[in-house]
């Protein structure tokens, strides 16, 4: 095999299977990037780890046909390190590969590409055809709340369900906050309720961003697979149940405040520097007439309390919530040009409901603390 | 000069019952007033003195003097076996009126405590008034007097407590704390015990003012970390603040012997009644200690301790049991064979969860509501009837 790539492809491209490449593993075929030319003029460049499986094509100059594999996180730091805006890869029979970038001849050992696991993609019935966007705003949205508590499988992933055959309903869920999103998308007849590993999300999220437009995605119970141009994706599917929490998103509180989400967070991130880590940080919410008092928990190290305008009005009623939950799900709405948040409150033990305008659909459901302060 | 950049004073009072638990048998038994009372063990036995009354002091009698010598002192002395729950008993009485004034009360003792009176329940911005009415309370609901000390720290506010006993007050303002501390005896400073003592002394330092006069490396050098200490408590710098809930940190239970014991079934059975009484003090506490300390005393007074910290929690008494005699055997059998002991003492600390601040808040889970949906949230909705 003997080709000329840009180096900002090929940089583009390793970063795309960097993570998917292991990097310690007793088989290290895998931590390996697998290469081969195809239609004289693109390369295919194919990584796995058995859960994860990508192949993408790239633009290259083909002089000689062939294929090879590489240790992925060799190449890649060494790309980096690469001034030179052409690089050559050349192979011998003995599978050694030189790389070569203006002056700079590197020689590497390579791995018989035959050794390289086979990757392949499913045709499966009924893809569906949906914006990149919408898939890397869901993940978005929901990524803090997934769950990563390894006793409870089902919550360790995004939920992807088809509630209405033109209707994708996606929830994160850990054991104390949810994060609910329904897109409606284009045609019918679409069904599934499959949940998605959060690891997987990450490497998703990269192809997203590489791909910014239209994609296909399609799955069973066990694979999930993107279609996104030149470059195609599958991961296992965590194969569990995910619960109904039907009842939990539903329970929207009879007490509403809207408030300045900006102010909101500014208040807590201050709470929350007064806090010990140690301890879960709670932040008491006192909502009367007119405002909201936050108050830290008088403790050794500090106390510290801050007023935020709303535009309630009704009886005092004290809540206690964690800081960072409570951060992590304002946080979420920074990509929203709403500047309200609705917060949603029934009594102090019931499930906090935090939307906004813009969202419609979107909301986060935190669970409340309970404080004896 | 106090600039606004300083921390705003403090005040704090620390109040200390003249001659406690001699007081408490001298209210309940009215016929012992004006008698040299001595609380402490038989005067036979090797016991010491748990407290003194002041008649009593006059003969130079004072606590840890074993009764042997008090008797010797003062023939005449009433020698009372100590009753500590009636001590306890009134000593929560004192407690409930400093918490009439403060919450930040920091108990050092069944007789003792610091109060943080910055922000009082009273609004009274005079702390030594609060003293006074205080004392005052406690004579009210007890009989009993106290000395109070107050100041800006809880250091100057105990040597103040110790001026003027008994039944006396003494303030230490931020102004004359400079010019007091370099007339007293640094043998009164917290922690200076009688080796601090003697090696202060061989530096030719044994007032304040000749403490005050040496660099904090000076005293580094000569003391460590307990130096920095001293330097700063001369010039009264102590920013401790008064710990309202303070965690205990370790139990301990520990017996002088009647005669010295060499080793042997005699001393085994000893350990055994010391066992015994440490467990019943670790389950009343509700603790799980990871480390074990034997203190074996010799006939000679030289003493030594041993601590064996587990990886677990000691969670059976027979583990303690086995790990004491072991620290028994190897003292007693190996390193000093016909050594008559003494005194042996156990005690267990590093408790669990030593370091975390009790936490009551409890974040609640999503699972209530999804395993269980009717009844939290539509029970209004499907109340069955009741037939």
């Amino acid at each position: 095999m003997e080709i000329n790539i840009k180096k900002d492809i090929l940089i583009e491209a390793l970063q795309l299977i960097i993570n998917i490449s292991h990097k310690s593993t007793t088989e290290p075929i895998i931590n390996h990037v697998f290469f081969e030319t195809f239609d004289n003029r693109l390369l295919t460049i194919k990584a796995t780890n058995y859960d994860n499986s990508f192949s993408g094509d790239f633009e290259a100059e083909i002089i000689n046909p062939g294929k090879i594999c590489l240790n992925t996180s060799k190449l890649y730091n060494l790309v980096r390190e690469f001034s030179d805006s052409k690089i050559q890869i050349k192979t011998t029979p003995q599978n050694w590969v030189f790389i070569i970038n203006g002056n700079t001849k590197i020689m590497l050992p390579g791995i018989e590409p035959d050794q390289f696991p086979l990757i392949d993609f499913l045709e499966l019935d009924n893809p569906l055809n949906i914006p990149s966007s919408l898939i890397k705003d869901s993940i978005d949205r929901t990524f803090f709340s997934i769950g990563e508590n390894e006793s409870r499988r089902n919550l360790m992933g995004l939920n992807l369900h088809f509630i209405k055959p033109n209707q994708i309903c996606w929830q994160g869920a850990d054991a104390f906050r949810i994060s609910h999103d329904i897109t409606e998308v284009k045609g019918e007849n679409y069904q599934g309720n499959i949940i998605i590993p959060k690891k997987s999300l990450i490497e998703i999220k990269k192809i997203l961003e590489y791909h910014n437009n239209d994609l296909q995605i399609s799955f069973n119970e066990n694979i999930f697979q993107i279609n996104a141009g030149n470059i195609r994706f599958k991961t296992r599917l965590i194969e569990a149940a995910f619960p109904n929490l039907e009842n939990i998103i539903n329970s929207e509180g009879p007490i509403g405040i809207k408030i300045n989400r900006k102010e909101l967070i500014n208040s807590l991130k201050i709470l929350y520097r007064i806090s010990d880590d140690d301890l879960n940080s709670v932040v008491k919410l006192t909502i009367s007439n007119g405002k909201v008092l936050l108050e830290s928990q008088k403790l050794e190290f500090g106390e510290g309390n801050d007023v935020i305008l709303c535009d309630y009005e009704g009886e005092e009623i004290s809540i206690g919530v964690n800081i960072k939950f409570f951060l992590d799900g304002l946080q979420v709405f920074d990509n929203s040009s709403d500047k309200q948040i609705n917060i949603k409150i029934k009594d102090s033990l019931s499930p906090i409901i935090l939307k906004n305008e813009e969202w419609g659909n979107y909301k986060t459901i935190l669970m409340p603390v309970k404080i004896k302060w | 000069m106090i600039s606004s950049f300083q921390k705003p004073v403090r005040k704090i009072i620390h109040l200390d019952m003249d001659a406690f638990f001699a007081s408490v048998e001298i209210k309940d038994n009215p016929e012992l007033k004006g008698l040299p009372v001595v609380v402490g063990g038989s005067p036979t036995s090797r016991s010491v003195v748990c407290a003194a009354s002041y008649q009593a002091r006059e003969f130079g009698i004072h606590s840890a003097m074993p009764c042997s010598k008090a008797r010797q002192l003062c023939p005449e002395a009433v020698f009372i076996f100590p009753r500590f729950e009636r001590y306890q008993e009134i000593s929560l009485m004192i407690h409930e009126v400093f918490l009439g004034y403060t919450d930040l009360v920091e108990p050092v003792s069944l007789d003792e405590a610091w109060l943080d009176v910055t922000n009082n329940k009273v609004n009274c911005p005079s702390a030594s008034l609060l003293a006074e009415k205080i004392k005052e309370d406690i004579r009210l609901l007890t009989g009993l007097s106290s000395s109070a000390g107050v100041s800006y720290n809880k250091f100057l506010a105990k040597i103040a407590s110790d001026e003027k006993k008994p039944d006396g007050l003494f303030v230490i303002s931020p102004k004359n704390a400079l010019q007091f501390l370099k007339t007293i005896p640094v043998k009164k400073l917290p922690g200076v015990g009688k080796v601090t003592f003697e090696r202060l002394r061989e530096l030719k330092i044994e007032f304040g003012y000749q403490l005050f006069e040496q660099s904090s490396e000076f005293l580094r050098q000569h003391f460590g970390k307990f130096g920095n200490v001293m330097h700063d408590l001369i010039r009264g710098i102590d920013d401790r603040p008064v710990m309202s809930h303070r965690e205990r940190k370790s139990v301990g239970i520990e017996n002088t012997f009647e005669t010295d014991i060499l080793y042997g079934n005699e001393l085994k059975a000893e350990l055994n009644r010391l066992l015994s009484g440490l467990t019943r003090r670790i389950a009343k506490l509700g603790k799980k200690g990871r480390t074990l300390t034997l203190k074996i005393k010799f006939m000679d007074f030289t003493q030594i301790t041993r601590s064996v910290t587990d990886d677990k929690f000691f969670d059976n008494d027979v583990l303690l049991a086995t790990i004491a005699h072991q620290k028994l055997f190897e003292v007693c059998q190996k390193e000093f064979p016909f050594k008559k002991v003494r005194l042996i003492g156990l005690g267990v600390s590093n408790f669990e969860g030593q370091k975390k601040i009790r936490n009551e808040n409890i974040q609640l889970e999503i699972f209530p509501f999804i395993i269980q949906p009717e009844n939290l949230f539509t029970s209004l909705h499907l109340q069955k009837p009741v037939i």
